[in-house]
C-alpha cells in the first residue's frame, strides 16, 4: 500500500478535482503525505477515510496513477480491525443490504429469491451458456419502488436476442461489492467470489451478462485480481455492452415504437463504476455515446450533462455509506445539470438510480426528471433482424 | 567510404550539424519534408535567456545553409529506403512535387496574390492563421520557393483555375509534377527529426478544447511579430486583449495518465519567458504561471524566472492545477487549484490560458525508425546507443542529434550538433574532403579606386513589420534617393531573404555600384551575409555598409513613427557619407599548426582529447593533479544506469592513455599563452620544468569543483556525521561500510546554499539527481535504514530522470520546505552523533520536527579554482558566477568569442556527464574545424600605425585586450644621422579592430580600418551640418 502511495509527487491535483472537497474539507493529498510521513496511525484514528466517495474522480486525475479508492478499501479494513472503529452508523437503510450480503457469504447458506419479475415468454434455465446476474434488484424492491423493473426490462431484451434460454439462478448470491469497497471486509469479499465461481462453473457458464455497474466491474476487475483464471473461463458484459456487440453484428437495430413526432431530449448519468473504474482500454462510454446518436434518428436528442463520461459527478452515495446532508447536495447539483440536459436522464447504475430518484422527493424543482435506467429506456427501442425465431414476450 | 552525409531535418539541429559538417571537410545532402527548413526554432518569437529574437538569429544560418556550395538542400523531400554499411549507405530520397519548377521560381508570391480565396489554415503559425493553396510556409522560407497544396488547389482537384500558371513571369508553375526518387551515396546518416507539440492529444482536463486555451507553440505564434495577430497579445475567441493570462505547466508532461512519464525539460524557461514578452507587448496583460517544480538547470535560467518574477511582476503558484472550465458566454476559464504554499483551494478566472503541453518526437519517427533500421525508446523517442553517448543510434554509422532523441533546449542541440559532426568525422575521416567544392566567387573582383566616383546603392528594409510599422519606409527610400551619390534606392520586405540577395547582386552589376548599403536590422547577425553577397557580384566586401534601422529606431522608438522616420534617415545618410569614403581591404591567409591543447584531464577533457586524436591531430592534454579523471574519481557509481564510475573512468583512460596522437602532462600547469589561432604558443609548467608547444586550437574543459558550505547548516568539524554529497560518495566508495552501523535515519537537505536571493542564485543542475542516486544506493546497502529528503523543487528534467525518480521515491520521505523558512539543525547533547532537525513541510502546512544520525547536503558545483588566472592568459571573461562566459548562450555554447579557443563541460556550467561528453564532443569538432581548413583569414577590420605620427610612447600596448600591439626599435634613416626609435606594430591575426588603441593614442598615430577618423567625422559633419 505504501509503496504505491510513494509514487505521489505532492501535485495536489486529487484534493482539487475531489468531488467530495466540495462539499467538506477533504484533501487526499495532504492524507497521503501524512500517511508518507508516518502518521498513519494519526490518519486511522481521525476516522477521515470513512468519508471517501471511492468515486475513483482522484486517480483519473493522478499523473502518478496513485488509486486512492483502494487505499481508502485497504485502510477501511484496519480503521474496522485494527482501530476497532465501527462505522455501522455511518451505513444508509440500518446496514440491511451489507447484513444481507454478509449473510450469503456463509458456505451453508443458499438464499431463495422471488423470481416474480421474470416475464411470461422469457425462457430461463438453472445451467446454461448465458447468465443473467440479477444482483441485488429483487431485493431493493421492498424499499425502492419498481426497481426490479431494471431486472425486467434485462432479461427480456436477452431472451428476445439469444436463442438459448437465459441462465437465472434461483439461489443468486451477492458479488460482494458493498462490503469490498465500503466495509474493507477481504475475506467476507473472497468467500462470496468463491462461491460464485463454484455456482458459474457448476451451472456451465461462459458470458455473465449483467445491467449493474457495480457487479461489472467486481466481475471484471476484482475478481480476477483474486481469482487469477477468473477472465479466461468467464466473459463478462454489460447489458450496454451486449446491445452494442449485437447491434454492431447486425442482429438487432433500434426503433421507436412511439407514434409522437415531439422530439424528446434526454441525457445519460455515467456511474463512476463504468467510467472511472475500468482499465483504460474499455471505451464503455464511447459505445454508449455511439448508441445514443443513432437515437437521433428515432426522435431523440442526447446531449451530455457538464460533467460526462470519465468526469461525471458523483451519485452521492457510495456502497451505502454516508448518506447525509452533504451527500444530497452533491445529488442535487448532479441534478441540476441533469435538467439543464433533458427530460429524461438515463442511467446504468441502479444504485445511481436509487440515490437520485431519492432526492426527488425532497426537492420539487428536479422532480419532473424522468430517470431510468438504460435497459428500462432500451427494451421497447430493440428490434431483432431477421429473426429465426418468434421472440413474443408478453406480460 | 563516401566523404558525403545525410542529414535528416532541417531544424536548428540539422542546419548546425550540416553546416560543421562542411567545414569538417564533408559534403551533405540535407533531407526536409516540409517545403522550408527552419523547424520549431523558426515558429519561435523569442529565446530565453537572452530574449534573442529566434528567427532574427536563425535566419542567417539557413541563408548560410542555402548559400553553402556543399549542403545540397532537399526541401520537401522524404527518406523512404536506406541500405548498405557505415561508410557506404545507398539512401533513397522521395522528392515529392511542389508542382513548381524550383530552378525557376523567384519567390516573388505574384501567384499567391492572385490565387482564388480558399484559405486553410497556417500549419506554420498552428493553425491560427491561413494560407492559400499556392503558398510559402513563411516570409524568411529557405529555400524562398512556393510549393502548392494539392489538397485544396482547384487545378490540381478539379481540373479548374489555373490563375498561377498565367500570372507567374517566371513561369514556375507545373501542374505535371511527379513524385521522384532520388538515390544518394553517403558514408554516414544523422538524424535530427525534432519534436511535435499535439495538444489535441490531450485528455479534456487541461481544457484544451476550449477557443482560449492554446499550446504554448500557439502562444509562440500569437506572440510573435510576423504571426497571426501581428504580435498583439489578443485571444482566439474575440481578439480582444486578455487582462489575465494563466500558463499551467506540466500540462500533460510527467503524467502516467497523458503517456507522457517524462519531463519535457524546456517548459519552466519558455514560459517564463513568454509571461516575460506578454508583459513587454501588453501592458495591461497580467502573467500568472501555475508550477510544480522549477526545472531552471541551464546558465542563467533559474535567475530567469526569478527576474519574471521580480522584474516583471509575474506571479507564480505552486501547484498543478485541478481543472479547467470554460464560461461558456464569455469564454473565460475557470482553474481551480490548491495553493500548495499557503494549502487553499482557489477559483482562478483567466482571460486565456497558455498550456505547456508535452513536446514528443515528431509524427513518423517511428517510421524513420523502421526505415533506418535503429531501435527508438520506450517513449518513442530515438534510442542511444550508451547513456554516456547519446549522439549514437543503436545502429553504427547512423547518429541522432537534437529532441528526436530527448527533451532538450537549444544550446544542448547545438553542442549535440557539433557532436555529432566530429563524430562522423572521426568514422569518416579517410575521406575527408573528397567530395567538397571550395567556395569561390564567380564574378572577378572590380577594382575600386579613391579617385572612382562613389556609385552608392541602398535598400531599405521592412522586414515585415518589425521595422515597416514604425518607419515609413517608402519615405525613407525618396529621401535616400536624392543624397549624393546615392545611384540607386529601393524598399525590400526581407533584406535577409535569397531572393534579396540574388537582387542587390542585380543591382550591383546592372548600375555598376561601387559601395553599396543595407539598412535593416544588426549588423552582428546579418552584415556578413550581405558583404558575401557583395563579394559574389564582385564587390570587396569591406565596400558594403550597414545601418541598423530595427533595433535603432523601429524597436526603441515604438509607437513614435515620425521620430523613427527622421532618425532612420539620419542614420542612412551618415551611412552615406561614410560609405564615399569606404577603401577596399584584404584579408590574409594564415597557416595553422595541427594540434589542440586540452586543458583539463577530466571525462570532458579526455572525451574532446580522444576525439581530435581520432581525427589525426595531435592532442596535447594538461592536467593539474597527478591523475586523469577529474571528478569522475570521487563519484562511486553513476546515475541512471547505476554503474560503476570506475569502469567508464578506466575505459576511457585508458584509451587516452594508449592513443599515439595524444601526449599528457600531469600535474602541470598552463603558465603562458602567446600568439593567436592556428599559431599559439603555450608553456607549460611541471614540476619546476618548463615546456613550449606549438598549438593551432585550444578547448577549455577546467571542470567545476562542490560547494563546501563553510558553518552553514552546522557543516562544521565538530559535527562529524554533517557531511556534503561528495563526501558520502567518497565514504559509499569504501569497502568498509561500518560507519553506517549506528545509523538509523538519514536526511539528506537539497539546495544548501543554491538558488538564493544572494550568493549563488543559481540551481546546480545535478544535486537533485545525485542525492536520489546516493538515497537508493545506501537504502540497497542498509534497506532498515529511513531516509528524509528536505528539497524545494526536483530537478530531475530530459528523459531518464523523471523515471528514475519515481522508481526511487519509495526509498525516501520527500518533504518540502521553502526558502523563506529552511530547516534548522540542533547536535543532541551526548558524544553520540545525533541532531536534530527542525522544518517546516509546506505540504502539510506544519512544523516537523525529528531526529537524525546523519544529514547529507547537497550543495552547488562551483567554478574551478584560479580560473582568474587562466582566463586572463586566453584572453577570454568569465561570467558572474565565475564559469566561463561562452560567445552566445543559445547558438554558439562552446565557443569563446576569441576564434581558436573553445569550452565544454562544467567550465561552461554545471551538468552531467552525458551531457559533458557531448559538449566535449561538440568542442572538439568546433576546434577540429580549423584543424582540418589547414588555413584561415584574417579579418581587413584591424587597426593601423602610422610610423611617420608613431612617437612609441607605448599607450596602446598598454590598453589593448587582445596583446596584439608591441613596441618595438626601429631604425629610422635620415639623411645625415640614423635614429633608432620605438614604433608600435601591430599584429593583424590578433587584432580584433576594437579601436582602443586608436582612441588611446595621443598623437592620432592609429586608426582603425573601415572606421578611420575620416569616416567617422564625415557621419558627423553629416549629421551636424546637413
Amino acid at each position: 500500500m505504501r509503496n504505491l502511495l510513494k509514487r505521489c509527487y505532492q501535485c495536489g491535483r486529487c484534493s482539487g478535482v475531489c468531488q467530495l472537497s466540495k462539499v467538506q474539507k477533504y484533501t487526499p493529498s495532504k492524507i497521503i503525505q501524512l500517511i508518507l510521513e508516518g502518521f498513519e496511525d494519526k490518519v486511522i484514528e481521525s476516522g477521515v477515510l470513512w468519508d471517501c466517495l471511492t468515486c475513483n474522480q482522484c486517480l483519473k486525475d493522478c499523473p502518478e496513477e496513485i488509486n486512492f479508492a483502494d487505499i481508502v478499501r485497504m485502510a477501511r479494513w484496519k480503521m474496522r480491525h485494527i482501530a476497532n472503529q465501527n462505522p455501522d452508523e455511518l451505513i444508509a437503510h440500518k446496514g440491511m443490504y451489507t447484513t444481507i450480503s454478509e449473510i450469503m457469504s456463509r458456505p451453508y447458506i443458499q438464499p431463495e429469491r422471488s423470481l416474480d419479475w421474470v416475464s411470461k415468454g422469457c425462457k430461463i434455465s438453472d445451467k446454461g451458456t448465458t447468465l443473467y446476474y440479477v444482483g441485488c434488484l429483487p431485493y431493493f424492491n421492498y424499499e425502492f419502488e419498481n426497481s426490479d423493473s431494471i431486472a425486467k426490462s434485462t432479461l427480456k431484451i436477452l431472451c428476445q436476442i439469444e436463442n438459448e434460454p437465459i441462465v437465472v439462478f434461483k439461489d443468486e448470491i451477492c458479488c460482494g461489492h458493498d462490503i469490498y469497497w465500503g466495509q474493507g471486509k477481504l475475506k467476507t469479499f473472497i468467500k462470496l467470489g468463491k462461491k460464485n465461481m463454484e455456482m458459474f462453473e457448476k451451472a456451465g457458464i461462459s458470458k455473465i451478462v449483467t445491467a449493474c455497474a457495480e457487479c461489472y466491474r467486481t466481475f471484471k476487475v476484482d475478481y480476477p485480481g483474486i481469482f487469477d483464471d477468473f477472465n479466461d473461463k468467464f466473459e463478462v458484459k454489460h447489458i450496454i455492452e451486449f446491445i452494442y456487440d449485437n447491434w454492431k453484428q447486425n442482429k438487432i437495430k433500434f426503433k421507436n415504437p412511439s407514434e409522437s413526432s415531439e422530439r424528446i431530449p434526454f441525457t445519460y448519468h455515467d456511474p463512476c463504476r463504468l467510467s472511472r473504474f475500468l482499465p483504460k482500454d474499455n471505451n464503455i462510454t464511447e459505445k454508449t455515446r455511439e448508441i445514443f446518436k443513432e437515437f437521433k434518428r428515432l426522435g431523440y436528442d442526447f446531449k451530455e450533462m457538464e460533467h460526462n463520461k470519465k468526469n461525471s459527478l458523483c451519485c452521492g452515495v457510495s456502497s451505502w455509506m454516508n448518506c447525509n446532508e452533504k451527500s444530497k447536495a452533491l445529488r442535487y447539483k448532479r441534478m441540476l445539470e441533469a435538467k439543464a440536459a433533458g427530460d429524461i436522464m438515463l442511467t446504468s447504475c441502479p444504485k445511481c438510480k436509487i440515490h437520485l430518484s431519492c432526492l426527488q422527493d425532497d426537492f420539487e424543482d428536479i422532480a419532473s426528471i424522468e430517470i431510468m435506467d438504460f435497459s428500462e429506456f432500451l427494451v421497447d427501442h430493440i428490434e431483432i433482424i431477421n429473426p429465426d425465431k418468434d421472440t413474443e414476450i408478453t406480460e | 567510404m563516401e566523404g558525403s552525409v545525410v542529414v535528416i531535418g532541417g531544424g536548428i539541429a540539422g542546419i548546425q550539424t550540416s553546416l560543421d559538417l562542411t567545414e569538417l571537410g564533408f559534403k551533405v545532402y540535407l533531407v526536409e519534408r516540409n517545403p522550408s527548413i527552419g523547424g520549431r526554432m523558426a515558429q519561435l518569437d523569442k529565446t530565453f535567456p537572452t530574449n534573442d529574437c529566434s528567427l532574427c538569429i536563425l535566419a542567417p544560418k539557413m541563408v548560410e545553409v542555402f548559400r553553402n556550395p556543399n549542403i545540397e538542400l532537399m526541401t520537401y523531400h522524404e527518406v523512404k529506403k536506406v541500405e548498405g554499411k557505415p561508410g557506404d549507405f545507398t539512401v533513397t530520397v522521395l522528392k515529392k512535387p511542389r508542382y513548381i519548377d524550383e530552378t525557376k521560381c523567384k519567390g516573388c508570391g505574384d501567384c499567391a496574390a492572385k490565387c482564388p480565396k480558399i484559405e486553410v489554415p497556417n500549419v506554420f503559425d498552428m493553425n491560427l492563421g491561413k494560407r492559400k493553396s499556392i503558398y510559402i510556409p513563411f516570409p524568411q522560407a529557405v529555400p524562398p520557393i512556393y510549393v502548392i497544396d494539392p489538397e485544396i488547389c482547384l487545378k490540381l482537384t478539379k481540373g479548374v483555375c489555373g490563375v498561377c500558371e498565367k500570372v507567374c513571369q517566371a513561369e514556375a508553375i507545373d501542374y505535371e509534377q511527379k513524385p521522384q526518387e532520388i538515390k544518394l551515396t553517403v558514408g554516414a546518416i544523422v538524424a535530427a527529426t525534432g519534436f511535435d507539440m499535439p495538444a489535441e492529444e490531450l485528455t479534456s482536463r487541461w481544457g484544451y478544447q476550449y477557443e482560449n486555451v492554446v499550446s504554448a507553440l500557439e502562444y509562440e505564434r500569437i506572440l510573435c511579430a510576423s504571426g497571426p495577430f501581428d504580435g498583439r497579445v489578443l485571444r482566439p475567441s474575440d481578439q480582444e486583449e486578455p487582462e489575465k493570462i494563466a500558463f499551467i505547466q506540466c500540462a500533460g508532461s510527467r503524467d502516467l495518465h497523458e503517456n507522457i512519464p517524462y519531463c519535457s525539460s524546456v517548459c519552466c524557461m519558455y514560459t517564463a519567458k513568454e509571461a516575460i514578452i506578454t508583459k513587454e507587448h501588453s501592458e495591461n496583460s497580467n502573467c500568472y504561471v501555475f508550477r510544480h517544480d522549477i526545472r531552471a538547470y541551464g546558465k542563467n535560467f533559474y535567475e530567469f524566472t526569478q527576474r519574471a518574477q521580480k522584474d516583471y511582476g509575474v506571479q507564480y503558484f505552486q501547484t498543478k492545477v485541478s481543472t479547467v472550465v470554460e464560461d461558456h458566454e464569455t469564454k473565460d476559464l475557470m482553474i481551480h487549484y490548491e495553493d500548495l504554499k499557503t494549502g487553499k483551494f482557489n477559483d482562478f478566472h483567466a482571460n486565456l490560458v497558455v498550456l505547456a503541453t508535452p513536446l514528443v518526437p515528431s509524427k513518423g519517427t517511428e517510421e524513420l525508425a523502421q526505415v533506418l533500421g535503429v531501435e527508438v525508446d520506450k517513449y518513442h523517442f530515438f534510442k542511444e546507443k550508451s547513456f554516456f553517448n547519446k549522439c549514437l543510434s543503436s545502429k553504427d554509422g547512423m547518429f541522432l542529434c537534437g529532441f528526436c532523441q530527448g527533451p532538450k533546449d537549444i544550446p544542448e542541440t547545438v553542442a549535440d550538433a557539433s557532436g555529432v559532426a566530429s563524430q562522423v568525422a572521426n568514422l569518416l575521416n579517410s575521406v575527408k574532403y573528397t567530395e567538397i567544392k571550395e567556395k569561390v566567387f564567380e564574378v572577378p573582383e572590380m577594382e575600386v579606386k579613391i579617385t572612382d566616383e562613389p556609385r552608392i546603392g541602398v535598400l531599405v528594409c521592412h522586414c515585415g513589420i518589425n521595422i515597416g510599422k514604425y518607419v515609413d519606409v517608402s519615405g525613407v527610400v525618396e529621401y535616400v534617393e536624392k543624397l549624393p551619390y546615392v545611384v540607386h534606392c529601393e524598399a525590400n520586405l526581407y533584406s535577409c531573404s535569397p531572393d534579396s540577395q540574388a537582387r542587390i547582386k542585380e543591382v550591383i552589376q546592372e548600375k555598376n555600384l561601387n559601395r553599396f548599403i543595407v539598412a535593416s536590422c544588426t549588423p552582428r547577425t546579418h552584415e556578413a551575409l550581405f558583404q558575401e553577397t557583395c563579394q559574389e557580384a564582385g564587390l570587396n566586401k569591406y565596400l558594403f555598409e550597414m545601418v541598423n534601422i530595427r533595433d535603432q529606431c523601429s524597436w526603441v522608438h515604438m509607437g513614435d513613427n515620425e521620430g523613427a522616420t527622421a532618425k532612420a534617415k539620419d542614420l542612412i545618410r551618415m551611412a552615406v557619407a561614410k560609405a564615399r569614403l569606404l577603401k577596399p581591404l584584404t584579408e590574409a591567409s594564415l597557416d595553422i599548426t595541427p594540434t589542440a591543447l586540452i586543458i583539463g584531464g577530466g571525462v570532458t577533457g579526455m572525451t574532446a582529447a580522444l576525439n581530435i586524436a581520432n581525427q589525426g591531430f595531435k592532442a596535447y592534454k594538461v592536467e593539474k593533479e597527478d591523475k586523469l579523471g577529474g571528478n569522475l574519481n570521487n563519484l562511486n557509481v553513476l546515475y541512471p544506469i547505476q554503474e560503476d564510475a570506475a569502469i567508464l573512468l578506466n575505459v576511457i583512460q585508458d584509451k587516452v592513455k594508449k592513443h599515439k596522437n595524444i601526449e599528457i602532462f600531469l600535474k602541470s600547469q598552463i603558465k603562458d599563452v602567446k600568439g593567436f589561432i592556428g599559431n599559439y604558443n603555450v608553456s607549460i609548467a611541471m614540476n619546476k620544468k618548463s615546456q613550449g608547444l606549438k598549438i593551432g586550437t585550444i578547448i577549455v574543459a577546467t571542470g567545476a569543483q562542490e560547494l563546501k558550505p563553510n558553518g552553514d547548516f552546522q557543516y562544521n568539524k565538530k559535527n562529524k556525521n554533517i557531511i556534503t554529497q561528495l563526501e558520502l560518495e567518497q565514504k559509499l566508495k569504501e569497502k568498509d561500510k561500518s560507519w553506517l552501523d549506528n545509523i538509523k535515519r538519514v536526511t539528506t537537505i537539497l539546495c544548501v546554499d543554491a538558488r538564493q536571493k544572494e550568493g549563488i542564485t543559481y540551481c546546480s543542475n545535478v544535486c537533485c539527481g545525485v542525492s536520489i542516486k546516493n538515497v537508493s544506493i545506501l537504502k540497497e546497502l542498509r534497506p532498515d535504514l529511513e531516509i528524509v529528503v528536505l528539497y524545494r523543487d526536483i530537478q530531475m528534467a530530459k528523459k531518464e530522470f523523471e523515471e528514475y525518480y519515481r522508481e526511487r521515491r519509495k526509498d525516501a520521505i520527500f518533504l518540502r520546505y521553502d526558502l523563506d523558512q529552511i530547516p534548522t539543525i540542533s547536535k543532541k547533547g551526548g558524544k553520540s552523533e545525533k541532531y536534530d532537525i527542525k522544518v517546516f513541510d509546506t505540504n502539510l502546512q506544519d512544523e516537523i520536527e525529528f531526529e537524525t544520525d546523519l544529514i547529507i547536503l547537497s550543495t552547488p558545483m562551483i567554478p574551478a579554482d584560479n580560473l582568474d588566472e587562466l582566463a586572463k592568459m586566453l584572453k577570454v571573461p568569465l561570467d558572474k558566477n565565475g564559469f566561463f562566459l561562452e560567445a552566445h548562450v543559445k547558438l554558439r555554447p562552446l565557443d569563446f568569442a576569441t576564434d581558436g579557443i573553445f569550452l565544454a563541460g562544467c567550465a561552461q556550467w554545471p551538468k552531467n556527464i552525458q551531457d559533458s561528453i557531448s559538449q566535449a564532443n561538440g568542442a572538439a569538432g568546433r576546434a577540429s574545424r580549423f584543424l582540418s581548413a589547414k588555413t584561415i583569414k584574417t579579418s581587413g577590420l584591424i587597426a593601423e600605425v602610422n610610423p611617420e605620427r608613431c612617437i612609441g610612447c607605448g599607450k596602446c600596448e598598454s590598453v589593448c585586450p587582445y596583446n596584439a600591439i608591441e613596441i618595438k626599435e626601429a631604425s629610422m634613416e635620415f639623411e645625415d644621422v640614423s635614429l633608432v626609435l620605438k614604433k608600435s606594430f601591430i599584429n593583424s591575426a590578433l587584432c580584433k579592430g576594437c579601436g582602443t588603441c586608436a582612441a588611446t593614442c595621443p598623437n592620432g598615430a592609429i586608426s582603425v580600418k573601415h572606421y578611420d577618423f575620416d569616416q567617422i567625422f564625415a557621419m558627423i559633419e553629416t549629421y551636424l551640418l546637413d
